[in-house]
Formats: C-alpha cells, structure tokens, sequence
C-alpha cells in the first residue's frame, strides 16, 4: 500500500515525503495531498513530523561518529562526515562506505553514500550518481559532477527549472559559462554552490555534539601554531576531562581532540585505548603521538576534547608505598595502547589456540588487551617455530608412502636426511570446505646432516588417490 | 615482534611461552620496529623483549636500545637471521651486552640397533659466544632441555654430558 506523509504548507497540505510505492504511481513531494489522493485510491497518508525528523537525523549523525569524529546532520535526509584520516582504521574508503551501508540496512534504512574531496561534490554524487556508494577519486570531483543534473548543486527548486529553460540540464554545462552573467540571473548562491563543489571555496561542516560525553573546550586569545602549545592545552583538557570521568566513575576508550581553526574549519584527531583509562598522563601520550598529523593552518582558535567512548572503570588506589612494584607508565594495557597508537591497529595481538588439527588453523590472532586465553594446545606433538604459510612445494625422494623421504631439495639445495621422525597423520577438516573431505596429510620431522629441522607432509596417504597426489611440501623449521 | 608473521605460536607453547605470557607486535618499517621495540624496553612490566630485525640496525640505534635496556633492566633479544652465512648484516658492529651466534648440529648418535631412518633425539646447536663485554669469548654445543627444564652441554665423549644449566645475559 503507498504510503505518504502529509504536511501543511501554510495554505493547503501538501505531500512532504512518498514512498517507494508512491513515487512509482506518480506521486512527487510539493503535490497538493487532494491531487495526491485523487490520482491513487486507497492512499496512505500520515501527518509529517518535521521535529522528528530532525531528532532522528541528529541521532543518526551521533550514530555515524563511530567512524569519524567530525558529522553533522544535513537537512532533511544528508549526514557529513568527515573521513579525512579516518578511512584506514576500516581498512580504506571503500571499505569504509560499504560497512557503513551494510550496517545501516541492517537497521531497515535505505542508504547511498558517497567520498569525495569537496562536501559539495560527495552530496553530489551521494544523491545523484549512478552507484550507491560511490568512492570519487582524490582529484576527480570535478570530472564525477560534471554529468549530473544541475539540482545536484543544492540549488532551490525554482532555480533549477529556470537553469533547464535556459539550457543548462547539467553541472558541466554551468562550469564552463562565463559567471557574470548567471550570477546577474541567479544571484550568488549559484556561484557560491559551483565553488564549494569545485573545492575553490571551502565549506566547513559544522560538528554534531552528542549528548552525554565527557568534553571540555578551551579558546584561545590568540591562535596557537605550534606542537609545545597544543601539548599544553592537551594537558589542561585531560585535566578537565579526567576529573569528569573520574566522577563519573569511568574511563576513556576513545578520544577525539577537535581543532578549531581559525579558518572555520575543524581538524580532528581520534586515539583510543584497548583497556577504560583516565590516566591523564597515558592519554596525554597516546595524543602527543598524533599531533604530526594536525594541519594547524594559518591558527587555532579553539580545541575541544571529547570522549566519545567511555566505560565502566573500577577504582584503584593509584601508588602505594614508594618503590612498590608498580610498572611505570602503567601496566601491559598502556604498552599496548602505545604500541597499536603508533603501529595502527591489528598489528598488536595475543595468539589463541583454535580447536582445529590443521596446523595453520591452530591459532587465531586476538586483541591484545583482551585478557589471555585459558586454554592451550595439546602438548607432546612435535610443532615448528616458523610455520610456512602457504606451505611450500619440495621435490622429495621417499622409497616407501609410510617410508620418510631420503632426501628433498628446498630453494635449490638439497638436504639428505639423516634422521626422522613419523607420520603424524592429520585429515582434512571436512565440515569446512567440500575440498577436505578425503584429504590426508602425513607429516615428518626430519633432520638433515647439518642438524636443521624441517616439517615435512606428503598430501595423501599413499594408498588412496582421493587423498591427495603424493606432492610433498614444506610445512615448517624447527 | 616477528619480522614476518611465521612465527607460530604452538610451538613456543611447547617450550613454555603459553599464550598468556606473549603479546605480539607486526611491525612493517624498520624504524616502526626501531620504535616498538624501544617502546617495549623501556616497559618495566615485561620480562624480555624479543625482535627480529632484517636489516641494518645502526650504531646510534643500537646504543639507544642499550640504554633503554639497562635503564629498565628488561632484557633484549635481537635476532638477526639471513639465508646466507657471510651476510655482513650478521657481523654489524652493535651496543650489546653479549652477541651469540647459534647454528644446528646433528642430534646425538641413536640408540643401539637403530632403523634405516633413526628417529630425531634432543636437537643441538653450537653456541658461539663471539663478544661479550668484559669476558672472553667462547663456543659450546648444547642440548634442548629435558623435561627438568636444564640445558644440557655435550661433552665431547658421547655418555658423559654435564649438566649447566646455560643462562643468557644479553642485551
């Protein structure tokens, strides 16, 4: 059944949004709601709710701050957010935009997004390019609106259809007219909206606040340049910040430091934490770390730290007795911070073992900070320090299948075996892929005559072909 | 801190590096390892740091680690691996306390009456200990430790090896 909601303009109600249904009778918003109900029977209509509207839109922006600290509703149905510096933490913009789609979807919401250099060329593409999430590359935003319709430009209806009867059906076509005399027509919000789309004119987004978070500002008399200066007032709003959360009974696990420049524009700064902490002195560091990547522009006038993330933090007497044995500069969980601040994340971590025979599935990288897992592998098997991944292919001479090779050669050397020991015979796991089902494995520790220590399997079992071909490959050094 | 991610975890279990007592760092640049590994020297919380590391280290880099080694007392394990035995990497002058080169030698001999293919015993290497501030340097051929936990040192005549425990002091 089409659904619209219906709104009063102030003369007559009119239709303020349709859905998909009703769009696809004819059915546009700015209609009058009598035109509406006469073209389809059995219509239904619902009073529109403008504030609503917006709180959702509001929420929705506070939802996006997961993937950067600086978003901002755009009204009636845009978010901005400002990926600058954020996009590798969710492995690249792509990335970035498919996540974002898959998980507002998953919420029952229809989306399209778009990365750009410009706001105006990201709101563009976002609403009118052929893709749903579309990455425009660094560079090419002039070339990505070039096609699409002049109401792309955020421009007022009326304007619009004045550009179509003069000609200009597209964004390229108004680009390559001389401005005079459009501005002298249009006035220079025309101009103003082809500038900020280029990029000539920059277009700040003003940040959405959430409700709820620790944050504290600081504005400056003058405008700071220098790193000395914003170490400084990191310190001062660490101390504000810390205080509040120490109140509340909680620590940070995310970090946004906002810089307001002079310019208008904000730069932004996010650092987390693998463990809740309100250490002023930890976090001063984890944030000192990343000011090499502020742009301060011509001055900053204003920096606000906010913390997005916080969780529940127990309260611990901080130092006792001199000399007690407390680590400096905190326990593991800061190393850690350090580390993964530094080194981007993913690249701290624990290895777990994993129930799985196969070698290579034994074990599975976990966050670092998340504690160490009970459990180990079971001792007594014979397993290399340097596992090959993939294993790599040898040509092997074995006189029997149940029989160690007598010799293989390995990166063009050959290794004569002196010593060996198995088979260790280990099946394909065959709830896993189809592949596995018959596949065998056996492998060998052997020793060559220079005492090195090879992992050795033949894949199959010698008797069976299904098993495998009888290619031997090198598995691990011990 | 592997160099290449291939170190694998199950086996350093085995020898009592349980997954409770390691954390792993990856880092990809040289002067990222540099950092990570400075950064985990000068952590008073941990009982050793061990890196791998390709290339050259530097002299002014290795100094730094030193200090921060000797300020924190947390012992540093550098290992330097090459697919060639001459790589002049191996042989880079450096700040370190000792400086060992570890090479594998054939297992003890097998029981009596043995297969055709006698099976792996306790692995050996031989120990180089090639400079060692303030002592002489020296070689050992040692044996895995047994299930007391004790390294065994090989003797030159094949049933007579005496047990010393074998500690490593380098930084």
């Amino acid at each position: 059944m089409p659904l619209i909601t219906a709104g009063s303009d102030g003369r007559r109600m009119q239709v303020a949004a349709a859905d998909r249904a009703a769009l696809a009778l004819g059915i546009r918003p700015g209609m009058a709601l009598a035109h509406a109900r006469a073209m389809v029977p059995g219509l239904v209509v619902e009073d529109a709710d403008p504030e609503g509207d917006s709180a959702a839109l509001a929420r929705m922006a506070a939802w996006c701050l997961r993937y950067s600290p600086l978003t901002a509703g755009d009204h009636p149905d845009g978010v901005w957010i400002d990926i600058t510096g954020c996009a590798h933490l969710q492995g690249g913009e792509a990335a970035l935009l498919a996540d974002m789609l898959e998980r507002i979807a998953g919420g029952g919401t229809q989306a399209r997004a778009a990365a750009a250099d410009t706001p105006g060329a990201a709101h563009a593409v976002a609403r009118f390019g052929p893709d749903q999430a579309a990455v425009v590359a660094s560079g090419g935003h002039q070339a990505a609106i070039a096609p699409l319709p002049t109401a792309a430009l955020r421009l007022p209806p009326e304007t619009v259809s004045a550009l179509r009867r003069l000609g200009f059906e597209r964004v390229g076509q108004m680009a390559e007219t001389a401005r005079g005399p459009l501005v002298r027509r249009f006035g220079q919000q025309v101009a103003l909206r082809l500038d900020q789309a280029s990029g000539r004119v920059f277009e700040p987004i003003q940040p959405a606040v959430p409700d709820g978070v620790a944050a504290h500002r600081l504005a400056f008399i003058e405008p700071l340049l220098t790193a000395e200066a914003f170490g400084t007032v990191i310190d001062e709003l660490l101390k504000a910040v810390c205080g509040e959360l120490e109140a509340a009974g909680q620590g940070a696990r995310r970090l946004d430091l906002l810089f307001e420049r002079i310019d208008g524009s904000v730069q932004a700064v996010r650092t987390g934490t693998s463990a809740p902490s309100r250490d002023a002195a930890h976090l001063a560091r984890l944030l000192r770390e990343r000011l090499e990547t502020v742009d301060p522009g011509m001055g900053v006038e204003a920096m606000q730290l906010r913390v997005p993330l916080a969780e529940a933090q127990a309260f611990r007497q901080a130092a006792g007795l001199a000399g007690g044995d407390h680590p400096e500069g905190g326990g593991i969980a800061a190393l850690i911070d350090r580390l993964e601040n530094r080194l981007g994340p993913g690249s701290v971590w624990r290895a777990a073992p994993v129930g799985s025979d196969v070698p290579e599935r034994s074990v599975a990288a976990i966050p670092a900070a998340g504690g160490a897992p009970a459990c180990s592998w079971p001792p007594g098997l014979p397993r290399p320090v340097r596992l090959l991944d993939p294993p790599q292919p040898v040509a092997a001479i074995a006189l029997l299948p149940d029989q160690p090779p007598v010799a293989f050669t390995w990166r063009r050397k050959r290794h004569r075996i002196m010593r060996a020991d198995g088979p260790e015979r280990i099946r394909g796991e065959w709830w896993r892929r189809n592949a596995e089902v018959a596949a065998v494995r056996d492998y060998f520790a052997v020793e060559d005559e220079e005492g090195c220590r090879f992992w050795l399997f033949r894949r199959g079992d010698g008797s069976d072909p299904a098993s495998g071909d009888l290619r031997w490959f090198l598995h691990g050094l011990f | 801190m592997p160099e290449q991610a291939d170190i694998h975890a199950s086996a350093l279990a085995a020898v009592g590096l349980t997954p409770d007592r390691v954390v792993y760092v990856h880092a990809r640049k040289p002067q990222t390892v540099r950092l990570a590994m400075e950064e985990g020297l000068r952590h008073r919380g941990l009982s050793g740091v061990v890196v791998e590391f390709g290339g050259a280290l530097g002299r002014t880099a290795s100094r730094r680690l030193q200090l921060a080694a000797g300020q924190s007392g947390v012992t540093a394990f550098l290992l330097r691996r090459s697919r060639r035995f001459d790589d002049p990497v191996l042989l880079e002058p450096g700040a370190a306390v000792t400086r060992w080169r570890v090479a594998t030698v054939p297992s003890g001999p097998p029981l009596p009456l043995p297969p055709d293919t006698p099976g792996l015993g306790r692995p050996r290497w031989r120990l180089d200990l090639i400079r060692c501030r303030g002592g002489e340097p020296h070689s050992w051929i040692v044996e895995a430790f047994d299930a007391a936990g004790c390294c065994g040192l090989v003797s030159g005549v094949a049933d007579r090896s005496s047990q010393a425990e074998l500690r490593r002091t380098g930084a």
